[in-house]
């Protein structure tokens, strides 16, 4: 049917269907408010990983320059299994990987590449999926008894590590609700500070495997 | 040109850099020497340093301003004119109130709690927690989202009903026939035999009777009809749960090995 033969019924039957209804555009927020405020909690959440990781390793420190037991040295994860070294890895390349993904659907959302952006955003949601069960594996491979170990090697273990699974499932839940604004289609072409403060997160998280990474998993 | 946010920033970043340096050095226990200010500056890698609670959170201090530093020139402090520069209009938008609280951060809240206190007690009341942030999450991003999408409060209110309720109304109403269904089973067992015939006879005709009055009244207000309803609902879930605590009666067991048993009844009847 053509415009010219349209009723006035047609035309409130078609206004009907419209979500939000023509001529009331949206508020324009006020920018970079999201951002700066994910960049002050990011700060935040970094001092308090670096004083979680204090403890741990002052406590690491003060057993295993501790006295020897027999001719025996002190050994900070005394009540488990050795930690694997590979999953740890694998999670670390893996989160590695999800940072490309994440620079990949920022860049894809500034450039209004709807189809790769929402691609990109799953595939970062995956790979953090990925690196829980990774982390998973190992408190299952080692073993390790949350109570009544011989040094307070495991409430630290798991309260740091934890915090930093608690973390990337928050990381995941801020990227989904940024994915689905941007299907919403609140973020395209230059308005994309959702999708830039979820990735924000998303490397600070990272940042803060590498740290532990090293000072849990591979200095054991 | 580096703004001043940038600058305060950068100013703490140096402070906690130095602080850093010195209270690691100055709390290493070891002689003084080349190994403590290389430990102090390859974060305990070459050399060690003293109380390491301290220094690593005056090390991430000193990364974490240097970071905010960099965000605020970056974003210009953020400023009321670059703002409006960016959204190219004449002066920065206002920051819009929310035109109704908003009860699902409230909500997420608890499933986070019931998440967390199930891994040290019952895998089903993490599933439940994490059900409920789920839920709670994508509710309450279509609310961000409804009430900004136009400049009308009421218009947005309709946008977010015309988009949820089709949802809501079937997923609430299987939800609450659930609860009904499974609360009035356990009273009914947990019930005697002749409670169970009234929770039967009684319960139907207090409905008929309460309907039946609200029917014939001309005019009824809306609130009087949700008072009822939540009673009603509050009844039944706290019988169900009353029940439960209770348990069930002691049933009589029928035997079941003799399923022929009518036959052989007709053979004595001849």
């Amino acid at each position: 049917m053509s415009a010219a033969t349209l009723t006035h019924q047609d035309h409130e039957d078609e206004a009907a269907y419209d979500l939000v209804p023509d001529g009331l555009d949206p508020v324009p927020t006020r920018p970079r408010l999201l951002l700066v405020g994910t960049a002050l909690a990011g700060a935040g959440i970094a001092v308090f990983f670096a004083a979680l990781l204090g403890m741990y390793l002052a406590a690491r420190h003060a057993v295993i320059t501790g006295p020897q037991v027999g001719d025996v040295a002190p050994i900070w994860f005394a009540d488990s299994s050795p930690i694997p070294l590979t999953p740890a890895n694998l999670a670390l390349a893996t989160m590695l990987l999800s940072c490309v993904t994440m620079a990949w659907a920022v860049h894809a959302v500034a450039h209004n590449d709807r189809a790769g952006a929402y691609f990109a955003l799953a595939m970062t949601l995956l790979f953090g999926g990925a690196v829980i069960n990774a982390t998973v594996f190992i408190y299952k491979a080692i073993e390790l008894p949350v109570a009544g170990g011989s040094t307070a090697v495991a409430p630290l273990f798991y309260t740091l590590t934890g915090a930093h699974l608690a973390l990337i499932a928050c990381a995941m839940v801020f990227v989904t609700v940024m994915t689905l604004r941007t299907l919403g289609g609140e973020y395209a072409g230059r308005d994309r500070e959702g999708i830039v403060a979820a990735s924000l997160i998303w490397y600070l998280t990272t940042a803060l495997l590498v740290v532990i990474w090293y000072a849990v998993y591979v200095t054991k | 040109m580096i703004t001043t946010g940038s600058k305060w920033f950068y100013g703490v970043a140096a402070a906690a850099l130095v602080a850093a340096l010195v209270y690691g050095g100055a709390t290493n226990p070891s002689e003084v020497g080349m190994s403590t200010l290389t430990g102090v500056l390859t974060l305990g890698y070459k050399g060690g340093v003293g109380d390491h609670v301290g220094y690593s959170i005056l090390v991430a201090i000193f990364g974490a301003s240097l970071f905010l530093g960099s965000v605020a020139g970056v974003t210009r402090d953020a400023g009321a004119e670059e703002g409006a520069a960016a959204l190219e209009l004449e002066t920065v938008p206002e920051v819009v109130a929310p035109a109704r609280g908003s009860y699902w951060p409230v909500i997420g809240a608890f499933g986070v709690a019931s998440a967390a206190i199930g891994l040290a007690t019952d895998q089903l009341l993490v599933m439940l927690g994490l059900a409920i942030v789920a839920v709670a999450t994508f509710e309450w991003a279509i609310s961000a989202w409804s009430d900004r999408a136009t400049g009308d409060a009421e218009v947005n209110r309709a946008i977010r009903r015309r988009v949820m309720l089709p949802l809501e109304v079937p997923v609430i109403g299987a939800l609450g026939i659930a609860v009904f269904v499974l609360a009035v089973s356990r009273m009914l067992l947990a019930l005697p035999k002749a409670g169970v015939y009234a929770l039967f006879g009684l319960v139907p005709l207090a409905v008929l009777i309460i309907g039946f009055v609200l029917s014939s009244r001309p005019k009824i207000s809306r609130s009087v009809i949700a008072a009822l309803c939540v009673i009603g609902a509050l009844a039944v879930l706290a019988g169900g749960i009353a029940s439960v605590i209770v348990g069930p009666r002691e049933i009589e067991h029928h035997d079941t090995e003799h399923e022929g048993a009518p036959a052989l009844v007709i053979e004595e009847l001849r």
